[in-house]
């Protein structure tokens, strides 16, 4: 079993009467990639900023490398890269001086600076200036300036908010290459395909409670209805029929082929977006 | 990494930023404008109002907004996010907003031909300490409001009480609430240097403990501000902060209890009570009896004594025209010292000119007599120790011409050599 690298028990936050966090449990192992699933305002933000010392939770505890962020913010920081949901960049500044600005004040040495830029694909936008670059582009210094000490746990907050597909596919690349060499990655996003492809394990929460919990492919599973649609024709009509897969499946199938000509079996595959659905009940909290 | 390398990183950092941002730059560099359109204001009190209004505007007006742009932007939990302290950020924020208080002050002292400003100690110790005290409370603003809109209401009202503060205070010193009111000290602090009044060098201290507070005070509230338990410790700030303001006046109040009713600053009420207790005064000049007479500004910091006359014409003001007299009141800290003090200063003061210093014996009071040009000005004034008071007597003699100026000087001669003027204690 791989060692925890944040672990959080009972953690909730309150504002005057309103729970944002509601006793939310959770943990990261090593070199893990969690996704964090919710609607707006679930509580997803609120959880990062816990996480990186910005916030004090009302009850509960949290361990970040075996520090607890909100007791000393600075003891964790050096081994957290952030990237908020805001494009925080200096416009007026290049790429370049952007993430220069980070690695000085890490004390980093100069060398760094170009390592990062080609880890974030950016090595022919090193001189542009942050105000001309596209959204996609200036996630990505977001995610070189996150980067420049070379963190131990990466946090996320909606990465491809608002990106086209190109530009989102490109951070993922990023992200997978960045798990691939190790790297604890915690994501928070309501883009369900993106998660799918690249966490290890999601953790669904609404309304400031985590609501489900696995990895992809168990809550897949989990939420299937195994079902198999049949497309079959009958009489000059197309018709489709949902079957359960179960002691009556096959001669049903059977019975529906004796009648008229079947045209498609599909198995009905569960997506992420529908446990959100199903889980969050598809409004914002 | 060590805290003065952080700092100085976020301070090459705006240094970049502004040079890149043609708005922050344009508001930053504003002040220059006001000081080409008031360029050549001399030695008066417009070039001291020029050299508060820089510092606030700056300070107050251009660190606030300087902070709230990156507090918009996000970057500034970015920062934050770094191994830079809360703190640092905050003396990094501060060092950049002096450096440009400071270099366009000193724009503003060339520009105005007041390079003998350089050479006074006390005037640039009292410039950097005012604006730094102004570039603190533009932190401390700039934490607080949540974009341009909110601060751009408070800071015009800041910066008024910075620039116009010792006229507010001194108006409303009769009140048992607002001797309290620092302002007084801050604002003619900075003005008197400016025009090089010696007299003012004490207050220093004043200002450098406002400078003092401003910095604890800022560097608490950038600590709660960017500290992760905002919330539950606001009403314990709250608390902490009408409990020191009531302490304050009701301190204040105490203090002022005996003097609640005179509407006068500090000074004021204490050459109010010398004067009307001890001086008077009659003296002869060009064949005439002058009367003096006392007057009481509750806007002037000391006593003047003007004297009605049917050959004197009123200007426009209602204010005599011709030869004007005065008399201040000072402590005199020791007579010895204080006398070598005062004649070193006229003697180094490069916009004094002094033509001749003599020590005179008039009745039972001796007098140190300085004749020398200030301002264009023949100024002839007589000082003398007595009781631990040290009592100035002057006559300006306006520049209206070498002819008007001759006549002046051979009348101011006569008065003074013959001794033609009596000034007795009642």
């Amino acid at each position: 079993m791989l060692e925890k690298v944040v672990e959080v028990q009972g953690l909730s936050k309150s504002y005057g009467d309103f729970k944002a966090l509601d006793c939310l449990d959770f943990f990261i192992r090593k070199g893990e990639c969690l996704g964090l699933l919710g609607s707006n305002g679930a509580g997803k933000s609120t959880t990062i900023r816990i996480l990186i010392g910005q916030l004090k939770p009302s009850q509960g505890r949290v361990q970040v490398m075996g520090f607890d962020p909100s007791l000393d913010p600075k003891s964790v920081h050096p081994f957290i890269g952030y990237t908020p949901d805001t494009q925080a960049l200096y416009d007026e500044f290049t790429v370049e001086q952007n993430i220069i600005i980070f690695c000085e004040l890490y004390g980093k040495r100069d060398g760094l600076t170009d390592k990062i830029i080609q880890q974030v694909q950016l090595e022919d936008k090193r001189k542009e200036k942050v105000k001309n670059l596209s959204k996609g582009l200036r996630q990505r210094v977001l995610l070189a300036r996150a980067l420049v000490h070379e963190p131990k746990i990466v946090i996320l907050d909606e990465p491809t908010s608002g990106l086209d597909p190109n530009s989102a596919e490109t951070i993922y690349r990023i992200l997978e290459d960045l798990k691939n060499a190790g790297a604890t990655i915690l994501l928070t996003t309501h883009l369900m395909n993106d998660v799918d492809r690249l966490c290890d394990r999601i953790i669904f929460i609404n309304k400031g409670v985590k609501v489900e919990e696995g990895t992809p492919f168990e809550l897949k599973r989990k939420y299937s209805d195994d079902k198999i649609e049949v497309c079959y024709e009958l009489g000059g009509q197309t018709l489709t029929e949902s079957l359960v897969q179960g002691a009556d499946f096959l001669p049903r199938l059977q019975q529906l082929e004796e009648q008229g000509q079947i045209l498609s079996i599909h198995s009905h595959e569960v997506k992420l977006e529908d446990i959100f659905i199903h889980l969050v009940g598809g409004g914002e909290s | 990494m060590s805290s003065i390398q952080r700092i100085a990183t976020v301070y090459k950092k705006d240094v970049y930023w502004v040079l890149g941002n043609f708005k922050l730059l344009g508001i930053m560099l504003m002040p220059i404008l006001f000081i080409i359109f008031f360029s050549q204001t001399g030695k008066g009190a417009l070039f001291s109002f020029i050299m508060v209004f820089i510092n606030a505007f700056i300070g107050i007006f251009s660190t606030s907004y300087l902070i709230i742009e990156e507090k918009n932007k996000g970057t500034l939990l970015s920062l934050l996010t770094t191994p830079l302290k809360s703190f640092e950020l905050l003396l990094a924020k501060f060092f950049f907003n002096l450096t440009l208080c400071l270099l366009i002050s000193l724009l503003a002292i060339v520009v105005n031909s007041r390079l003998d400003l350089l050479v006074s100690p006390y005037a640039l110790i009292n410039l950097a300490l005012y604006a730094g005290l102004t570039c603190f409370v533009g932190c401390v603003v700039g934490m607080f409001f949540k974009n341009e809109q909110e601060m751009s209401i408070v800071a015009p009202i800041l910066m008024f009480f910075f620039i116009f503060g010792d006229i507010v205070a001194k108006t409303a010193s009769g009140s048992a609430y607002f001797p309290f009111f620092p302002d007084y000290h801050i604002t003619q602090v900075i003005k008197n240097p400016m025009s090089l009044d010696a007299n003012y060098m004490p207050h220093t201290f004043f200002n450098l403990l406002y400078f003092l507070i401003a910095l604890v005070s800022a560097t608490l509230y950038t600590q709660f501000y960017f500290s992760n338990n905002r919330e539950t410790r606001v009403s314990k700030t709250l608390i902490g902060m009408i409990g020191f303001f009531t302490l304050a006046l009701m301190v204040s109040a105490l203090i002022n209890k005996d003097e609640s009713r005179q509407r006068l600053d500090p000074q004021g009420r204490v050459s109010q009570r010398f004067v009307s207790k001890y001086w008077s005064g009659r003296f002869e000049f060009d064949g005439n009896l002058w009367e003096m007479q006392k007057i009481l500004d509750t806007t002037a910091r000391s006593v003047f004594v003007m004297h009605p006359s049917k050959q004197v014409q009123q200007n426009k003001s209602g204010r005599p025209e011709g030869i004007e007299m005065s008399i201040a009141l000072r402590p005199a800290e020791k007579e010895e010292s204080t006398k070598l003090k005062r004649y070193q200063l006229f003697r180094k003061d490069p916009r004094r000119e002094l033509l001749s210093y003599e020590t005179i014996q008039h009745k039972t009071h001796e007098f140190q007599k300085f004749i020398y040009f200030h301002e264009e000005k023949l100024i002839i004034l007589l000082e003398s120790f007595c009781s631990e008071q040290l009592l100035q007597i002057s006559l300006d003699v306006e520049s209206k011409g070498l002819t008007s100026l001759q006549t002046y000087w051979m009348h101011l001669q006569n008065l003074l050599d013959n001794q033609h003027f009596t000034c007795s204690r009642n």
